[in-house]
């Protein structure tokens, strides 16, 4: 790579790709510049996405009583102080603190951070038109693209960030609203539905499919289902939107089949679209399919060779942990680092619903799809101590293991630390292990963990069944 | 009268139940002897799970699980009353959940008191004073333990309590002094910290908790320190007396310190009274904990050990486990013969605290050549979010090929995310298995991974860069 040029990396935007991708660059001594147009830190997953979800959804289990679901007889439910205010002082307090960290993280690796919006002048020079006006250029090797996305506005519905809005102006209506109206049962919808279901408010949630979240495991999926419509929201499924206006101080849907829903806030959860308007990519040949989806190779590069792209950008699964680990694999092979060469194919998923849900591997559904045989073991929170101790009567882990050698296939949990959980069952699957693993292993007592040696045990008891079955083919 | 069994086990708590219940499970016949009114031993009653309930009830009580964002806690009037409340729900559920799994395996609970006698028989007195005999082809002992009384402390003063005595009071104190910085006595301490209680936590050794990495009973220490908890450390108590306004507890060096209720928490020690253990040949050592060998066998033919009776980590999950071998090893059943290597360790104090393998001061008194790697719930997205970010994840790994051979954590869910570490542990595999996987945003699980960045640096420090 030539010296004549002024850094050796430009990543555009500071969202987890931006941020990891920099960092990884300029761990291993390579001069790196970082473009953020926004005037703060950490992209969508810090300021409107991941952080601030989460961070609500925190404060609603704690106000609503969920977390302790009501033991000590202590309901802030219906507090009159429970204000949207009093809710976002403390999202604004996990965002600052999210923001320091990333540039504690930039300030260590050296890394030069340039405000402004980025456009390319040619593959190797990134143009940047500073807030003051004035525009500098940036002389590079390498370009990491991490501009993330934004919320896909369907034509014709009139967003006005008061009444209608999207996931990222929903944080910052002014009142709780008493009914509320949730186009789409993806993430996005799903989390927020559950959150405002806890909060009190009357949730209708409107999805196109047959039920929620279609990627999760059925049973998973329809156990939160049910949990929801517990809290009292209400599922409609296999229909649109025809229509939605603002009236008075709401709004009115018309519902392909019919029905009408007046409501005070609405949330169009409609999935996303690539942040690359105003980029230049079309002029330098960069690939892109629909939604501005920005074409890569398995190390996250673009038709244009020393262009990378990672995160929202690029697509599916768009999860801040999926991004910042692509991120990193396009670097090593950007740099040659021979350090990390590629993405694990094991990715623990994690939905942030009340309750969380979380899933690794192999489904039961795509077991079916794709004829791979299985059996599968089960565990209840409700029997495990922990699960006693914090009440939770919904929670479940799924094992889907292979019935020929007992290999772990997939891990499926609902409740309470879910997407902490699901990490034992990831590493399991990578190492290519057996649930046998679950069998051997001491777990700490009283925990959750030792639903999977239980889940595990329910699994051997099914093998037994199956082999029994088979007319003693094992015996 | 006279009963044949496959199996006698004595003691209905975790050991007994899960060591019946494994070899009822492969068709044996047994019978389960236990003292009390209710089977499930200490666990149910007054250790883990009523310990961990306190505990979590504590944690939400006291706002502390949100005290970084300045919420207001919860405004309870009696928290020490509504936390008893609840422990007894949670005791009783747990109760009927081990009286259900003997049920269920067609195990025959008889409530009495046992004598061993020579050959494999059991003598059960009933509570009514009658007597019966038990033959048994395997006797497994599990009769746990009781908390240590040292000599100097008046244990009969109304305001001097053992770990079982405590959970019997009427309301909370407004000043506890905890003698010894156990596992017990460090979670007793923030327990009734978080309850507002002025706590003292005193102990003759140089830290808490002297099982755990020095560092991080540092980082429990600080923690501690910072919700008010007062810890003395390298101080012995000599003997406590009631004075004017409650109890003095003199230390060796000549200070006092005086609180409304002291609590005992130095050691347990063998249940085995009255069991006849001498005349069946069981061999027991200088602390009084039954002898056993790597199958847990005892010294008597045909008699096993397992639980807190054999000594320590005195853990209902180590518990439970050895149990299971024990009997797979009687019967030859070839199902479980080894219990886990790198079984975790485990203190329900707040913050929480677990660790697997080696120490630093272990590995590096080994002679093995290490590296560490740390990474602070202080920087991790998802304990900033749910308040309460004390602590932190210690990786100590092999310089020469980045084997993973000790996993420390200090904080919220330490009980919960040292599995993974186990795990690889187990795999034998290095640090780079936290660098290759993918981890859920935000989990305080993706603590791991940076753990192991901090490390990969340090190692890149020590030696020559690497060629690229």
């Amino acid at each position: 790579m030539p010296a004549t040029y002024d850094y050796d990396l430009v990543a555009i935007g500071s969202g987890p790709a931006g941020e990891k991708g920099a960092a990884q660059a300029a761990y291993f001594g390579k001069r790196v510049a970082l473009v953020e147009r926004a005037p703060h830190l950490g992209g969508a997953g810090t300021n409107t996405g991941t952080l601030p979800s989460k961070t609500l959804r925190e404060t609603a289990l704690y106000f609503s009583g969920l977390r302790q679901r009501g033991l000590y007889g202590i309901d802030y439910s219906l507090r009159e102080d429970l204000t949207v205010r009093l809710l976002m002082h403390r999202e604004e307090a996990v965002v600052q603190n999210e923001r320091r960290i990333v540039q504690g993280n930039l300030d260590r690796h050296r890394i030069e951070v340039v405000q402004g919006e980025a456009r390319f002048a040619d593959a190797h020079t990134v143009r940047v038109l500073l807030p003051n006006g004035g525009q500098r250029d940036l002389t590079t090797g390498i370009v990491l693209i991490a501009t993330g996305s934004s919320p896909l506005r369907p034509a014709g519905v009139p967003f006005d960030r008061t009444v209608i809005h999207d996931s990222d102006s929903i944080l910052h209506m002014d009142r709780i609203p008493k009914a509320m109206v949730v186009v789409g049962g993806g993430v996005v919808g799903s989390e927020y539905a559950s959150i405002f279901a806890a909060l009190g408010v009357r949730v209708t949630l409107v999805d196109s499919r047959s039920r929620p979240l279609p990627f999760v495991d059925r049973e998973i999926a329809l156990r939160l289902q049910q949990q929801l419509e517990r809290l009292g929201l209400r599922f409609v499924f296999n229909d649109r939107v025809a229509r939605v206006t603002v009236k008075g101080h709401g709004a009115e849907l018309d519902l392909k089949a019919g029905e009408r829903i007046r409501c005070d806030i609405v949330l169009f959860a409609a999935g996303r679209q690539s942040n690359v308007n105003g980029l230049g990519l079309e002029d330098l040949g960069v690939r892109m399919g629909g939604r501005g989806l920005i074409h890569v190779n398995e190390n996250f590069q673009t038709s244009v060779p020393n262009i990378y792209a990672a995160g929202d950008v690029v697509g599916f699964p768009a999860l801040a942990s999926t991004s910042m680990e692509q991120a990193r694999v396009a670097m090593v092979h950007a740099f040659n680092l021979r350090y990390k060469e590629r993405v694990s194919p094991v990715l623990p998923l994690a939905v942030y619903t009340v309750p969380e849900i979380s899933m690794v591997g192999l489904s039961e559904d795509a077991c079916q799809e794709q004829r791979i045989p299985y059996l599968v073991g089960r565990a209840l929170y409700e029997q495990n101590p922990r699960g006693q101790i914090i009440s939770d009567m919904t929670g479940m882990l799924k094992l889907v293991f292979s019935p020929a050698d007992k290999k772990l296939l997939g891990a499926h949990l609902i409740g309470e630390l879910a997407s902490e959980l699901v990490h034992l069952g990831a590493h399991v699957i990578t190492a290519g292990e057996t649930i046998d693993a679950f069998i051997d292993a001491v777990y700490n007592y009283p925990t959750l963990s030792d639903v999977y040696k239980y889940a595990a045990y329910d699994g051997l008891g099914n093998l037994a069944r199956y082999r029994e079955e088979r007319g003693g083919l094992f015996a | 009268m006279s009963t044949r069994y496959d199996l006698v086990v004595i003691g209905a708590g975790p050991a007994g139940e899960k060591g019946a219940a494994q070899a009822a499970y492969f068709a044996k016949r047994v019978a389960i002897i236990e003292a009390s009114a209710r089977p499930g031993g200490i666990a149910v009653s007054t250790g883990g799970i009523p310990t961990k309930t306190l505990r979590e009830g504590a944690v939400y009580l006291s706002g502390l699980d949100q005290h970084v964002n300045q919420l207001p806690a919860p405004d309870a009037e009696d928290p020490w009353r509504l936390l008893m409340a609840r422990k007894l729900d949670v005791s009783e559920a747990m109760t009927k959940a081990v009286e259900r799994n003997l049920l269920r395996h067609g195990i025959e609970l008889i409530r009495g008191r046992a004598r061993l006698l020579p050959e494999r028989r059991v003598e059960v007195e009933r509570p009514g004073g009658e007597r019966t005999t038990l033959e048994a082809e395997v006797v497994l002992l599990a009769p746990g333990s009781r908390p240590h009384h040292p000599t100097g402390v008046p244990m009969d003063d109304p305001d001097v309590h053992d770990s079982e005595s405590i959970l019997g009071i009427e309301r909370a104190p407004q000043s506890l002094l905890v003698l010894g910085g156990s596992a017990l006595g460090c979670e007793y301490s923030s327990i009734f910290a978080a309850l507002g209680v002025r706590v003292t936590v005193v102990d003759a050794r140089s830290h808490l908790l002297p099982a755990l990495d020095a560092e991080m009973s540092q980082v429990l220490a600080e923690s501690f320190n910072g919700m008010g908890i007062r810890v003395v450390t390298q101080a012995s108590v000599s003997a406590v007396a009631r004075v004017d306004g409650g109890l003095e507890a003199q230390l060796e060096d000549g200070r006092s310190l005086v609180a409304q209720k002291v609590l005992v928490a130095s050691g347990r020690r063998a249940r085995t009274e009255g069991l006849g253990l001498e005349e069946a040949g069981i061999e027991t050592d200088a602390s009084g904990w039954v002898r056993v060998d790597e199958r847990y066998a005892t010294a008597a033919p045909g008699v096993f050990a397992a639980g807190d009776v054999i000594g320590p980590p005195g853990l209902a999950s180590v518990a439970m486990e050895q149990a299971r071998v024990a009997v797979c090893h009687a019967f030859g059943i070839e199902f479980k013969m080894m219990t886990d290597r790198f079984r975790p360790m485990y203190v329900f104090s707040i913050p929480e605290a677990a660790w697997a393998g080696l120490t630093e001061e272990e590995a590096r008194t080994g002679g093995l050549d290490c590296e560490t790697g740390r990474s602070s719930f202080a920087t991790n997205a998802k304990a900033r979010i749910s308040g309460f970010p004390d602590g932190l994840v210690k990786l100590v790994f092999r310089v020469s090929d980045k084997t993973l051979v000790g996993v420390h954590i200090v904080g919220e869910l330490a009980s919960e995310l040292i599995h993974i570490g186990q795990f690889v542990m187990h795999e034998g595999g290095t640090i780079d298995h936290f660098i290759d996987a993918t981890f859920a945003v935000p989990t305080r699980s993706e603590a791991y991974k940076y753990a192991a960045y901090d490390g990969l640096m340090r190692l890149s420090r020590r030696k020559p860069a690497a060629p690229r």
